[in-house]
């Protein structure tokens, strides 16, 4: 019964894409380690407001990322009678942050040289291509 | 305790009890500080987030099945409330074989179509979740608290009023229909997938279907 979904397999495989929520979450996290409020409020601010996470959202997150080992619990502690977690990044988390950084720079490169190099390049019309 | 603090433990209810111990008050901590000032009830994204979550966290406790179990089972799940709620009239006559319809036609007991059309579109619903969200990562499997006495852990939940019992074991999910309390007329037993949508064994001696087929089209061998 047991066997691995793709799901698994798609999460797994290097060099897939991180969802930005993720990327932000690990990103929330490079400095130190810090506490699910605390990263719900960095990652909004680091994205200039465009990942609002929801609480669920946040912790369902941060299981999947404790589970694929890229985020560990590093400290708990009680606050005015309630529990509190501070999360950090671990060495893997750290690498896949900085793998997807590269990535995506990567990949802005395409467009932002593309640019330029279409400037450089005058596109020939089609009209002047087809003999006549 | 607050009546927003009370919601959200409420919401919270949407997850595993397992998890509810471990992370539920950590949760409830974050979901406070993350409501605005001088709210009753924690943010619209929020709600849906953790009912969400929870059913996410709840689908990841089962991964030992597969997808396609998981997939059954919702189904399944529609199928024993279906059944209960339409045909508690209706079971006799289905089960002494004088309804040879896969399903009992809607409507024939009275019941409305249109919550019952509802109903299946929530069954639909949480197949499909079921389908596209198999997992959260890799297997979490929250401890379950656990029971003072020994025997099975089973875990019995029958909305008020309803004709359905559905029991849930970890390793082996089973629905049963009880009209009465403590006794089962009808039990599916999941465990063998490939026959959990095919046969309703039913427990009393009064009634014996085997074959049952339900609406599941082309299911796919496990």
């Amino acid at each position: 019964m047991h066997r691995s979904s793709t799901y698994d397999r798609r999460m797994s495989s290097p060099g897939a894409a991180m969802r930005e929520p993720t990327y932000f979450v690990l990103a929330a996290l490079l400095d130190r380690p810090l506490h699910g409020y605390a990263i719900i409020k960095r990652a909004e601010q680091m994205s200039e407001g465009r990942v609002r996470l929801a609480t669920g959202t946040l912790y369902t997150a941060l299981d999947r990322l404790t589970g694929q080992g890229l985020v560990r619990l590093v400290s708990e502690e009680m606050v005015s009678g309630r529990i509190r977690r501070c999360y950090g990044l671990t060495d893997e988390g750290s690498a896949a942050l900085r793998a997807e950084a590269a990535r995506m720079a990567q990949a802005a490169r395409i467009v932002t040289e593309a640019g330029r190099g279409a400037a450089a390049r005058p596109v020939r019309s089609r009209r002047q291509v087809r003999p006549a | 305790m607050s009546p927003l603090e009370r919601r959200c433990r409420l919401l919270m209810r949407a997850y595993p009890a397992g998890y509810r111990r471990e992370r539920g008050d950590e949760i409830i901590a974050t979901l406070l500080e993350a409501t605005p000032e001088g709210r009753r009830r924690p943010l619209a994204r929020d709600m849906r987030a953790l009912i969400m979550g929870g059913l996410r966290a709840r689908a990841a406790q089962h991964r030992g099945l597969t997808t396609a179990v998981n997939l059954r089972l919702a189904v399944m799940a529609g199928v024993c409330i279906y059944l209960g709620t339409v045909a508690e009239g209706d079971l006799d006559r289905f089960v002494a074989g004088e309804v040879d319809r896969a399903v009992p036609a809607l409507g024939s007991s009275g019941w409305p179509v249109l919550p019952t059309g509802l109903l299946m579109a929530v069954v639909v619903a949480v197949a499909w979740l079921a389908r596209r969200w198999p997992a959260t990562g890799p297997a979490q499997r929250w401890p379950r608290p656990r029971r003072r006495s020994g025997g099975t852990a089973r875990r019995r939940w029958r909305p008020r009023g309803s004709p359905v019992a559905v029991e849930f074991e970890r390793s082996s999910p089973v629905l049963t229909f009880t009209r009465e309390k403590g006794v089962a007329d009808v039990s599916i037993d999941s465990q063998a997938a490939a026959r959990l949508m095919r046969e309703i064994r039913l427990e009393s001696d009064k009634y014996t279907i085997r074959e049952y087929r339900p609406w599941v089209p082309n299911h796919p061998p496990v």
